[in-house]
């Protein structure tokens, strides 16, 4: 067996994946291989550190008052279908006007250039410059 | 810390209270410590971990039982890290350093300074518990720092203790796509914790 051939299979080995055959020829490259067989060991090793981390379980909020917040949130009466959808809507805009509106306005220029040819299109595409023009008066008088 | 045994659909599928909140008690630790590696925010654990028990509460009733319950939990809180960490890269151009700060301010500090119950060295000599902290810090930012993708599968195989077909059901992909990941998830992370890992 080659290295580059074991590559993945280092890994489950390492974790007690690989079915008898495989391991067996994994265990007999390792014999010969020091390469491999640290590998290995990392593998293992890193494994064990981060199990560790399991512990921070304990970190929870305490039982009662985890249950209290979800008993109260769950039993909270449910938005409406529309007023839900409005709901995604504004965080749909939010989410997007958000980091445009935290740009310098040098790299907002070619968006509203875009923007404006896209709305001359569309208003000289259905012939409502009328309807535009009288929107401008009225907002701007 | 053993794996909980799966749910017992009669008294899920019957939602009372008691039963409702025994499936509380029995997993909301795994869950909360799930969203705490996924996010590395104990605050955006609290709002993941509730948000997904309320949508259990509200969709039992979707659920189809093909597949475990912890499955179906955990793949809600995947789903609802996932969206949580998209929407805080959005804005992160907004807030990068304050978010630095913050979580070195909150969360790092808590974990280097008092860990939890149980993770005490007992061997006691200070230099080995500093290393051991240290270590620890550097082992989870090590980790967030890994695409989603590649953390999903390390929380859910070594700290969750999933076998590869339970991830790959949870994750909705080939079990060769959760052995690829996590090998190369391993890799990466091996890499950056180089100085700390044996064998290398």
């Amino acid at each position: 067996l080659r290295c580059d051939n074991l590559r993945h299979r280092l890994l489950l080995y390492a974790e007690g994946e690989l079915n008898d055959a495989s391991r067996r020829q994994v265990a007999a490259h390792l014999t010969t291989c020091e390469r491999c067989r640290s590998a290995v060991e990392s593998f293992q090793d890193l494994t064990r550190t981060i199990r560790a981390l399991r512990d921070e379980a304990a970190m929870a909020p305490e039982e009662l008052t985890f249950a209290r917040t979800v008993r109260r949130r769950a039993s909270a009466p449910r938005r409406s279908g529309f007023s839900d959808l409005l709901g995604r809507l504004g965080s749909w805009v939010e989410d997007v006007a958000e980091p445009l509106l935290e740009q310098p306005v040098q790299a907002l220029l070619p968006f509203g250039l875009v923007l404006w040819l896209a709305s001359a299109s569309v208003v000289s595409r259905f012939g409502l410059e009328g309807i535009v023009a009288k929107l401008t008066a009225a907002l701007l008088l | 810390m053993g794996r909980p045994p799966d749910w017992n659909w009669g008294q899920l599928g019957f939602l009372n209270q008691a039963a409702f909140e025994e499936m509380v008690a029995t997993y909301y630790r795994r869950v909360w410590n799930i969203a705490l590696q996924m996010t590395g925010d104990a605050d955006d654990a609290d709002d993941v971990a509730q948000e997904a028990f309320v949508r259990v509460y509200r969709s039992i009733g979707r659920f189809r039982r093909e597949s475990q319950f912890s499955t179906w939990l955990y793949r809600i809180t995947m789903n609802l890290c996932t969206d949580l960490l998209r929407r805080r890269r959005r804005r992160a151009t907004i807030s990068l350093d304050q978010l630095e700060a913050e979580s070195h301010n909150t969360y790092w500090d808590s974990v280097a300074a008092g860990h939890p119950a149980g993770t005490h060295n007992p061997s006691g000599s200070p230099v080995r518990e500093l290393e051991a902290a240290e270590l620890r810090v550097k082992l989870k930012e090590a980790i967030l720092s890994l695409p989603d993708s590649y953390r999903s599968v390390i929380v859910l195989r070594d700290i969750e203790g999933l076998s590869y077909r339970e991830i790959a059901s949870v994750l909705r992909c080939p079990e060769g796509t959760v052995m690829s990941r996590l090998f190369y998830a391993k890799k990466a992370l091996r890499d950056k914790l180089q100085p700390y890992i044996k064998g290398q």
